[in-house]
Order: C-alpha cells, then structure tokens, then sequence
C-alpha cells in the first residue's frame, strides 16, 4: 500500500546541509501499523512530513520516491496533494494546539472536514461532525466549545475524529501522547487502534513500551536512517542492530536494581556524519572497518532488514 | 535510618487571577497545589515522587527547598523548621540543599562557562578564584562523566546529557545532603536517560547524598527509589517502599497508573484498569476524595470525606484501606 524507497530529505542552512532523512526504505502494508522510534532529532518527524509533502523550509525532498497505492507522491502536483491530505492521508501531531484554529469551534474546525472532502453542505458537515465527535468521547454538547477549553486529551481526541473522519486509507500520527498524562495516554491510544478500522498506522514515538503493546512492525531510527525494520514481536524477542539492542536494554526493568544498561556517548550531528556506520562510536561491538565503510543492508526476508557489519 | 527531611501538614496555595469581574468581587481563583501533605526522607535515600502533570510534585520540590515559601505546615530540616525561618536566616541551610531542573537547555546561563557555572555556588558559599578553585571543578566534572578539558567551553557546545551532568555537578560543588531532582530525565535522549539514572545513583550510594526523584516515568522511579509517593491532585494518595508501591499497589490510582504503563513486550497483554475522564482542573477540586470523579471503586463516603494517609511503613489514602 505504501512503498518508501531512498528517501531523502535534507535541510539547507547557511554553512551546512544537514541530512535529517538520508535513504529511508520500508514497506507497510494496508491495515499494518508500524512504530518509528529513535532518538531526538534522528529524523522521524521530517520522515513523515516527507510522505506528506509537507518539509519545512529550507528542507527539501531531495531523492527517493513515495508510492502509494501505486503513485509516486513526489510527482503529484500541489493541488493534487492537497487533495489528498486529510482525505486518504490524515495526520495527527504531538500538540493538537499547533494543528486546531483556536479562534473556531470545535464542531466547525471537524465539519470543515466533511466540507472539504466530502461535499457535504453545512449542516449535513455538522452533523456527521457531532456524530464522529461523539464516537471519540465528545458530546454534542461540547462540540460547539473552543479548543482552548479542552484539556490535552479532549484536543487530541478532536484530532482523532478529524482524521478519521473520511476513512484515510493511511494515518500519520506523530507523538500523539507524548504530551499527556500516562493513564490519558492510555485512553487515546485505546481510541486510536479502536477507531482506525482498516487504516494503516505510522505511530512516531520514542516509547517502546507503546510500540510494544500497539503496533505490528518498527522502523528504529538512528541519524536520519533506518537501522533495523522488523516486525515488532520479532524485534523485542531478538533485536539485530546493536542500537536496538542497547535501547531494549536501558529501559529500567522492575524486577532488576543492577546498574542499568547505558549505551555510553551522544547521538552524532547530522550534519557532520562519520564515514562509516553512524553508530560505530557507541558501538560495543565495533570493528575497524564498521567506522570507515557503511554496513550492509542485510535482507531478512522481502521486506525486513538490518544494517551492520556484525552478522547475526 | 533517621529523618534529615520531614514535611508536616505542608500547604501551599496560589491564587490564580481571573477575569477583571471575578477580581473585583474578589471571586479569585484558589489553587490548593500542595495540600496538607506529611512525609520525610532519610538521610541517603532516594524518595521517588510520581504523580500525573499539575499534581503538585514540583511545587513539593521547590518548596521544601524553600525555592518557594508555602502558605503553612512545617518543613523540619534535622529537627530544624525551615517554613519559619527569614531568607537570612535560611542562607546557611542553603548548601546543603540542592536541586537539579528539568530542562538542561534553559537551565544554564549561556553565557558562562562550565567551570564559572560549577564554581558559582562555591564562590556564593565564600570560595576565592584561584588555582585550587579551578581544580576543585576539574574535580566534579570528572566525578559526574565529563570531560575536564572542558572546562572552559560554553553550555551550548554540549549535548542535552552532557548540559545535564554540568547541572548535576553545579548541585554537587557545595557537597549537599539533599538534592531534589525535578524529571531530571525527561528531556533527555532515551539512550541518555539510563546514563543519568545510573550516575544519580552512583552519586547516592557513594556520597550518600538523599534526593527527591520527581519524575512522572514510573519505570525509571521504580528502578532508582528507595521509596515512592505518588501525588494526586495536591495529595499524597501512597507511599511505600519502592518494590511494594509498584508490585502490589494499593491506592486506585496507583493501580490504574501502573496498569497504563505500556509493557516493552509485545507478549504481554496486560489487564488495563480504565480511568474514565482527565485529572480536574485544580481550582475545581471535587469534594471528598480528589479521585472519586475517575475512581472506578468510588461510594457515596468518598463523594463528601476525605480520606487520610494511614498505614504504617506502606501508608494508602483510601476508604477502601481503611475498611480492610
Ligand atoms: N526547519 C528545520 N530547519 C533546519 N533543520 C531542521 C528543521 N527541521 C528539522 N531539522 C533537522 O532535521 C533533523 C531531524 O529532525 P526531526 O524533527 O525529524 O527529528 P525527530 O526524530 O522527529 O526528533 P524528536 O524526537 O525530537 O521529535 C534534526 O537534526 C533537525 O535539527
Ligand atoms: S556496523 Fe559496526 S559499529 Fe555499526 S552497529 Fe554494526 S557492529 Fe556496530
Ligand atoms: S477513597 Fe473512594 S474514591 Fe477515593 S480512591 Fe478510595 S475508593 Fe476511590
Ligand atoms: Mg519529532
């Protein structure tokens, strides 16, 4: 359904070109969902805003392709993109406040929706948006209010019901919980998978506890590449890149109080990338040749695939 | 173990300023952030303290290090009430209490070095510029992981983990007793965070400093504590030792915190224990039991009393405790 192949997304700035997306692959299949993790900064926000054509300034999509549903988004014109957008491609974000219009109602800002991409006239717009508000929790009653007299939560589920509203065939959501609180959390994720039916997910998070319990594949990030893309039942019973390795391991387990596991040192800057592999210098398992020649991609079947010297 | 802290019936209100109407008529706004809240920590121990965001946890922090005077209660430091002393008086307490922000970024002055930042409190506590000042810097940058000829670089040259060894050091220089580390962790990198966790801990045992461990990471509070308390709502609603708070809550709310918690293991399906709704806006505090509005057990006892904390080494808020 959705076929990611070399992308490329870099940023342009006076004296540096820094490369937040550098040769992305992946596969994702209709009605999959699959995790992004990584750490701050190693490209998973400009990764998805790269499928939906929307890179800042001064980035740029600088090579690669997106099919989807047998296209090649990176040759669609503006107009034709917009189109697309909120209708078979919705997205959701970390701040709802950054996304909703606070000056507009809440019932408005969704019917907008159905306007938009449905042809739906006013007050058919209305009800079908009262309607959905109400399947995410939100009654009628409240459906007129402003975005500001919400709590986190009740914005994100007006998210929620925006994106579903038209029945995208793919679902974009990045960071959705990471601003509430853990039992809301919980709520809107619940919500999320409930409701989405037969969309695909890309859910961008950096908690393996949520891709754990929420998602079928994981994409793990490490400067602006994929390191190792497996399904997720897989990837946390036998992690392949040393990376992910480390990262399974430095989560505090209950039931242990020896030191924590730490992958020692910081995540390189992209603008300045070592030859190599980009993990090497935090690598325990590095070899000379891991920080002079990029690894290879090692295929674990059609889809799946880690990148490192080390074959395990 | 005795108490070097002990926080008895603390209070601390603000006010919240309303509309210009609601100010006239004197209709302000109050907001009951900490509330009448009794705990202690001991000498070397690290109290974790959890709750969701607006519960209170940080105006706890800050208040027991009198950051932030509260409205009554007592804040006994060995024996020796802090609430009531002047800002002069409270100067020499200052050294031995510390605390350790959030956000490494806007935490530290951009325009000194690290070792001007690191020494500042020395010099605060009468330390002259010199030689062995210098040395003694050197000192703490090597004791939390950093790099000693860095001495003279400049905060923005350094990553988020490293920005915030250079706050844990500066905490350190006046070899406190009593650190509050306010989510210490929680804008760092997730492979960064286990490198704070582990040198807070090392910094414990070897120094046998105590903390207060505010963090709304329930795994990382569980791994690092002694004990835990968890906040709800300007209450402490539990607290324990850290293993049995987290393997056998007995609060509601604990329960249910514990049991969102994503498991990392796609195997383990657990039985989630629903909230319904949000925490309250805390000017809307509901009568009786702060939780009742969400809790899934509430009865009409917990809609108009208020339930207190009781129990001995594992003390719970809760009608239902009491009645067992
Ligand atoms: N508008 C911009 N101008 C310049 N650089 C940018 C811009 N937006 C992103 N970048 C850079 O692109 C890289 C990847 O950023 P991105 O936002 O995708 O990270 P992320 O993985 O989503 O991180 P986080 O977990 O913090 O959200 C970073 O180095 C970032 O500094
Ligand atoms: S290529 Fe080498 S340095 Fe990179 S992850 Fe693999 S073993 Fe480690
Ligand atoms: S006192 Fe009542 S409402 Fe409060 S937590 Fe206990 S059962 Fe729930
Ligand atoms: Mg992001």
């Amino acid at each position: 359904m959705l076929r990611v192949q070399q992308l490329k997304t870099y940023f342009y700035t006076d004296s540096t070109v820094i490369k937040a997306v550098d040769g992305v692959s992946f596969d994702l299949a209709k009605g999959a969902s699959l995790a992004i993790v990584g750490e701050s900064g190693c490209g998973k926000s400009v990764c998805s805003l790269s499928i939906l054509r929307l890179v800042p300034t001064p980035g740029k999509i600088v090579g690669g392709k997106i099919i989807f549903d047998g296209v090649d988004l990176l040759e669609l014109s503006e107009k034709q993109m917009r189109q697309l957008r909120g209708k078979r491609i919705a997205m959701i974000f970390q701040d709802p406040m950054t996304s909703l219009n606070p000056y507009l109602r809440v019932s408005t800002q969704v019917a907008e929706v159905f306007s938009t991409h449905k042809q739906l006239n006013r007050n058919a717009a209305r009800a079908a948006a009262i309607e959905i508000l109400e399947k995410v929790g939100i009654p009628a009653a409240r459906a007129d209010d402003y975005p500001h007299q919400f709590s986190g939560g009740m914005r994100q589920r007006v998210m929620i019901a925006a994106a579903i509203a038209c029945h995208p065939e793919l679902i974009i959501a990045d960071e959705p919980t990471t601003a509430l609180d853990v039992t809301v959390q919980a709520q809107i994720l619940d919500l999320l998978s409930e409701l989405r039916a037969n969309s695909s997910l890309i859910l961008i998070t950096h908690d393996l506890g949520i891709v754990a319990t929420a998602t079928d594949f994981v994409a793990v990030m490490y400067a602006g590449r994929i390191v190792e893309y497996r399904p997720t039942a897989d990837l946390f019973s036998n992690p392949l890149h040393p990376y992910t390795e480390g990262l399974l391991k430095s989560i505090p387990d209950p039931n242990r109080t020896t030191k924590l596991f730490q992958i020692g040192g910081q995540p390189p800057s992209l603008s300045n990338l070592p030859p190599g592999c980009a993990f090497a210098p935090r690598c325990p398992y590095a070899e000379p040749r891991c920080s002079q020649t990029p690894p290879p991609l090692r295929q674990l079947d059609s889809s799946y695939y880690y990148v490192c010297w080390l074959n395990r | 173990m005795t108490a070097l802290i002990e926080l008895q019936q603390l209070k601390v209100y603000f006010t919240k300023e309303s509309g210009l109407i609601a100010r006239l008529f004197g209709k302000e706004k109050l907001i009951k952030a900490v509330d009448n809240i009794s705990f202690d920590i001991r000498t070397g121990e690290i109290l974790g303290l959890v709750g969701e965001s607006g519960s209170g946890k940080s105006t706890t922090g800050r208040a027991m290090l009198r950051l932030i005077k509260p409205t009554s209660g007592k804040i006994l430091y060995k024996g020796k009430d802090l609430a009531s002393l002047s800002e002069s008086e409270l100067r020499p307490y200052r050294r031995h209490l510390q605390i350790i922000f959030q956000n490494p970024y806007s935490s530290l002055n951009p325009r000194m070095t690290v070792g001007d930042i690191i020494a500042e409190p020395l010099l605060n506590f009468g330390a002259k510029r010199n030689k062995e000042l210098r040395k003694q810097v050197e000192q703490l940058m090597e004791e939390v992981g950093l790099a000693p000829e860095h001495i003279d670089r400049y905060p923005h040259e350094f990553s988020g983990g490293q920005r915030q060894r250079i706050g844990i050091a500066r905490a350190l220089a006046l070899r406190p007793e009593f650190i509050v580390a306010d989510e210490p962790i929680a804008a760092l990198d997730v492979s960064v965070q286990a490198q704070i966790i582990n040198l807070l801990k090392e910094l414990q045992k070897k120094l046998g400093i105590a903390f207060l461990f505010i963090s709304h990471d329930l795994r990382a509070v569980r791994y690092i504590s002694d004990r835990i308390a968890v906040m709800y709502l300007g209450k402490i609603v539990e607290l324990g030792p850290a293993a049995e708070v987290y393997e056998r809550p007995q609060h509601p709310y604990t329960q249910a915190l514990i049991s969102a918690l994503p498991a990392p293991d796609p195997k383990a399906r657990s039985e989630r224990i629903k909230l319904r709704g949000e925490p309250p806006e805390p000017f809307f505090m509901p009568p009786g039991c702060h939780f009742h509005p969400r809790c899934p057990y509430a009865f009409d006892k917990c809609r108009s009393l208020q339930p207190t904390l009781a129990g001995k080494d594992h003390s719970v808020a809760c009608f239902l405790s009491e009645s067992r």
